[in-house]
């Protein structure tokens, strides 16, 4: 199936560095609104760098455009600012700060001035907050602090939501209800690139798929191409 | 980030405060003169606290050295002084001492430091066999002790013992006659400390056998809150207080008792209170507090003395301290044996400089004397009396003559096994 | 050592209130003062040489502006030093925040010998005396026959009003989050839209203004002489070390427990009065190295 309007997030041959060290070479992959795009990966391929270039949290060279506007090189405060809300893969919950303190922090309007998110309504969609509240973060267990990070993600009213391989270490029931929350925020009005390496996971939500590997995009297509090139996955993935 | 920005603005701030610590202003170099100058390396503590130990007695070194030069110099020479901040570090005083004589060639050292860096310098000049004018460190063991002397080092400072024995005489007069029996101290814990609070005791003890000690503080050197230490000697309720502290340390103890009413209690003996520096500095100088005489006017009451005072104040634009004078006087010794030596050769000035005698503003008679035995200062003028909120401050003061503090100095001297 | 002394004091009001004051006003000025080189160092991962010159700069403005009127003295001078400590960060210490601990260690120590050289410039090389205002210059207050001088008990009182005010800034805020959410990882905060060099300049703002606060009330009864920011800030990385580093509940039990032991030492040890305050110290690290209350970055 085939999704989304306009470009919303466009990455025209952007190369990232860490220090010295290139880690994307040439890195080119849009996203519309409207879509989920995934960008499959193994682990050191490049998928977490492409985030922070989007995010403003690592050095690149090329053009990150979002709704026509080049934010690269800028802040990671401004691209936020902008409409931006990552997800790390490693979550990067306070721990020193309570549930309600960690979703309080990241309180901002979205891009376009509108609070779409509140905690009453993120409480809804994610019943487990609730009660989770008074918590401090540091004693959250995995798929609690994914859910929490997601959250206080939402709350400073992203419209592209960059989710780093959300599914990592999360129990198969869990990675379940993600999927089915994943695709309730793309209804919401959300656009979301997610990286992952669980490919049933990913091919399961995503409309398009990139492949990424050494820092090249190797791959670019609909996840019903996708699941026709066997040899690709097999190349790519070891799946 | 822009490193190359960060490293220069860095090595900017550092370079700039690198020189400032390490380089005190040079003074001028006199004219051209036809011989080269005879140099006093002065070293000292230009900077915390106690800087005006250093910023002071350097003024009485600088003034009797214009006043050497404006009549033309020694041996058709003329003097001139270099100075350095020892930062009352031992280390940085003894490499200074060292830098003087190796690097400098000074002809002459001045140690104008405390007595925790006085003991290191005596070393330095006992090593370089270099005359060293100590004109700050009054602790009597520095000169007093046979074993650890040197022939190269006098004192032109107060010596503890002198000031001890005057201040116990007098303090024993009024604890006769207010009935206080019970003595407390508070004295910086140090060598300078101990020793001064030690003989004004011994002193005390002797004229007034009555008298027990029921308590004694020792904070460290710079302490800066006394409270502990004055809320203790409030439980211990003693009639009268001996302090050896001196400079900020005393005004700080003095503002900080104050404020428990402690003088309102207990009889407060400051062998160094009475100095222009801390009685200015005291917000208000409490009344009736006992204090040796540091430097004053009135001190000894001579025409001399004042005139030093007035002239010193014209040039600048405040009183001399004790510092100031004992600096001036270390200085009139050293010119005295110059003269009289006819050269700057370590031996031949030690041997002008044993019981050398000088006209000096500070003498009881208009003169002092460096005594052959010790090499310390004797016959200046020592005073203890009672402060007033306003100037002179110290309007009376009493004294011993000085035949009655030797024989009381002998006996203690004595009981220390240095004599 | 004396365990007779230190007996009979515990069992004496009046030794037990005095002590008490004392260790409560050499705490509470070393916990403000402590407490912002804490915060500093948890948000920042600075540790700055210069915050014991604030201290410093705190004193010597308010003896200048105590001509006014005392109550503007303290305002005014603590304000003062908050924009010194702004100026400080913005122009120089943003530049080192990523730089190797050296660079950060050499620019900040240069700023010690400026800063003093600065105020030997301006209030001269001696020491100067100002005396409790006025209004303080009464009778001490007795509780329970112990004297607790008036001046001490405005110090006492305005204590513990910033410590419980620090207290809610960085529980009930969100400012106060979001300094804490930094301390664990400015790279997060900044992710989600927080202007993190703004927040930075903010603590190092908040952190100058109380140290200059412990100078203020310091002031009158300590004398003001360039350098003497040194000592408070060895004994406020002993506190920090005692607290946790970042930790500014650690700094507080860390700079009363120096308080009490410089109280309560004195009585008891006498002459090891100095060596106890650096015995607790090895001995939390030993035990404790994150501090006592176990929340502080490792060292």
């Amino acid at each position: 199936m085939t999704r989304g309007g306009g470009p919303l997030l466009e990455l025209a041959g952007v190369d990232a560095f860490y220090g010295r060290a290139q880690a994307l070479f040439d890195v080119s992959l849009t996203l519309r609104r409207g879509e989920i795009v995934v960008l499959l990966g193994r682990n050191g391929a490049g998928k977490s760098t492409t985030f922070k270039s989007v995010a403003g949290l690592v050095t690149v060279r090329g053009a990150v455009r979002l709704r026509d506007r080049d934010v690269a090189g800028l802040a990671a405060h401004r691209v936020a600012r902008l409409g931006v809300g990552y997800v790390p893969e490693d979550r990067q919950i306070f721990p020193h700060l309570t549930v309600a303190e960690n979703l309080d922090i990241a309180v901002k309007p979205g891009p376009d001035g509108g609070v779409h998110w509140t905690r009453e309504r993120l409480e809804e969609i994610f019943p487990i907050l609730a009660p989770l509240r008074r918590r401090a973060g540091g004693a959250l267990s995995g798929g609690e602090q994914q859910l929490v990070t997601i959250a206080r993600t939402l709350m400073g009213n992203p419209d592209v939501l960059l989710l780093d391989e959300p599914s990592e270490g999360l129990a198969p029931a869990i990675v379940k209800a993600l999927a089915g929350l994943v695709e309730r925020l793309r209804d919401e009005g959300v656009s979301i690139l997610l990286s992952e390496q669980n490919v049933r996971f990913a091919l399961r939500v995503a409309d398009r798929a990139y492949i990424i590997d050494s820092g090249h995009i190797r791959y670019e297509g609909t996840v019903d191409t996708l699941r026709g090139e066997p040899e690709i996955m097999k190349r790519y993935l070891a799946v | 980030m822009d490193n190359g920005m960060n490293r220069r603005q860095f090595l900017t701030a550092a370079g700039a405060a690198a020189a400032g610590a390490t380089l005190g202003p040079l003074v001028p170099g006199p004219r051209a003169y036809s011989a080269e100058p005879i140099v006093v390396g002065f070293v000292s503590i230009f900077s915390g606290r106690v800087a005006s130990l250093g910023e002071t007695g350097y003024r009485g070194l600088e003034f009797a050295i214009d006043e050497i030069n404006a009549k033309g110099g020694l041996l058709g020479r003329q003097l001139k002084a270099i100075k350095q901040d020892s930062a009352g570090k031992i280390e940085d005083a003894v490499r200074v001492a060292r830098d003087f004589v190796t690097r400098d060639k000074v002809d002459l050292l001045m140690d104008h430091s405390s007595s925790r860096e006085a003991f290191a310098v005596r070393e330095v000049s006992r090593d370089l066999k270099k005359v060293t004018m100590v004109t700050a460190s009054e602790t009597t063991e520095l000169t007093a002790d046979p074993k650890a002397r040197t022939p190269y080092t006098f004192r032109a400072a107060r010596q503890t013992l002198h000031d001890g024995i005057v201040g116990g005489i007098y303090a024993a007069g009024v604890s006769k006659a207010k009935g206080m029996t019970k003595w407390y101290s508070a004295s910086p814990d140090y060598a300078y400390g101990r020793a001064s609070t030690e003989e004004f005791f011994a002193s005390l003890k002797a004229s007034f056998p009555e008298m027990q000690i029921v308590g004694q503080a020792w904070p460290k050197l710079f302490e800066p809150d006394y409270t502990a230490f004055l809320t203790k000697m409030l439980q211990d309720r003693p009639n009268a207080c001996y302090s050896a502290l001196w400079a900020g340390d005393l005004v700080t103890f003095v503002e900080q008792g104050g404020l428990y009413g402690l003088f309102d209690q207990i009889a407060f003996f400051g062998i160094n209170l009475a100095d222009y520096t801390i009685l200015k500095a005291l917000k208000k100088v409490p009344a009736g507090m006992h204090s040796g005489s540091r430097y004053l006017t009135n001190v000894p009451d001579t025409s001399a003395n004042k005139s030093f005072g007035e002239r010193y104040e014209k040039k600048y634009k405040e009183l001399p301290t004790n510092w100031s004078q004992e600096c001036y006087t270390g200085m009139q010794f050293l010119a005295e044996a110059v003269r009289k030596a006819g050269s700057t050769k370590s031996d031949d000035l030690v041997k002008a400089l044993e019981g050398l005698t000088v006209k000096a503003p500070w003498g009881v008679d208009g003169t002092v004397t460096l005594r052959k035995r010790d090499h310390t200062i004797v016959n200046y003028a020592i005073g203890w009396g009672q402060t007033q909120p306003q100037a002179p401050w110290v309007p009376k003061t009493s004294s011993v003559p000085w035949d009655k503090i030797l024989a009381q100095e002998e006996a203690y001297l004595k009981s220390k096994g240095w004599v | 050592m004396d365990l007779g002394a230190f007996a009979q004091c515990v069992s004496s009001t009046l030794c037990v209130v005095s002590q008490l004051t004392s260790a409560l006003i050499t705490g509470l000025i070393l916990f403000l003062v402590a407490s912002g080189l804490s915060l500093v160092f948890g948000v920042m991962g600075i540790l700055n040489f210069a915050h014991g010159s604030l201290y410093m700069l705190g004193a010597y403005l308010s003896f200048s502006l105590l001509r006014l009127n005392f109550g503007v003295a303290t305002v005014a001078a603590a304000l003062g030093v908050a924009v010194i400590g702004l100026l400080l960060e913005r122009v120089f210490i943003r530049h080192v925040y990523r730089a190797p601990l050296l660079y950060q260690l050499l620019l900040t120590y240069a700023f010690i010998l400026v800063l003093d050289d600065v105020a030997k410039l301006i209030w001269g090389y001696d020491f100067v005396s100002m005396g409790v205002p006025d209004a303080f210059r009464r009778p001490p207050i007795f509780i329970g026959r112990a004297p607790v001088p008036a001046y001490y008990m405005f110090i006492i009182v305005v204590g513990v009003v910033v410590a419980v005010g620090l207290w809610l800034l960085l529980t009930r805020t969100r400012f106060g989050r979001i300094i804490r959410a930094a301390a664990d990882n400015p790279t997060m905060v900044a992710a989600l839209g927080v202007n993190v060099a703004a927040v930075s300049a903010g603590v190092f703002v908040l952190g100058s203004f109380l140290a200059g606060l412990g100078g203020v009330l310091a002031a009158p009864v300590r004398s003001i002489f360039p350098g003497m920011g040194f000592s408070i800030l060895v004994e406020s990385f002993i506190v920090v070390v005692i607290g946790g580093l970042g930790s500014v509940a650690g700094a507080f039990v860390g700079a009363l427990l120096i308080g009490f032991v410089r109280a309560f030492g004195s009585v008891a040890f006498p002459a090891l009065e100095e060596g106890l305050v650096f015995m607790l110290m090895a001995a939390v690290l030993l035990t404790r190295p994150r501090g006592v209350l176990g929340v502080g970055k490792e060292l």
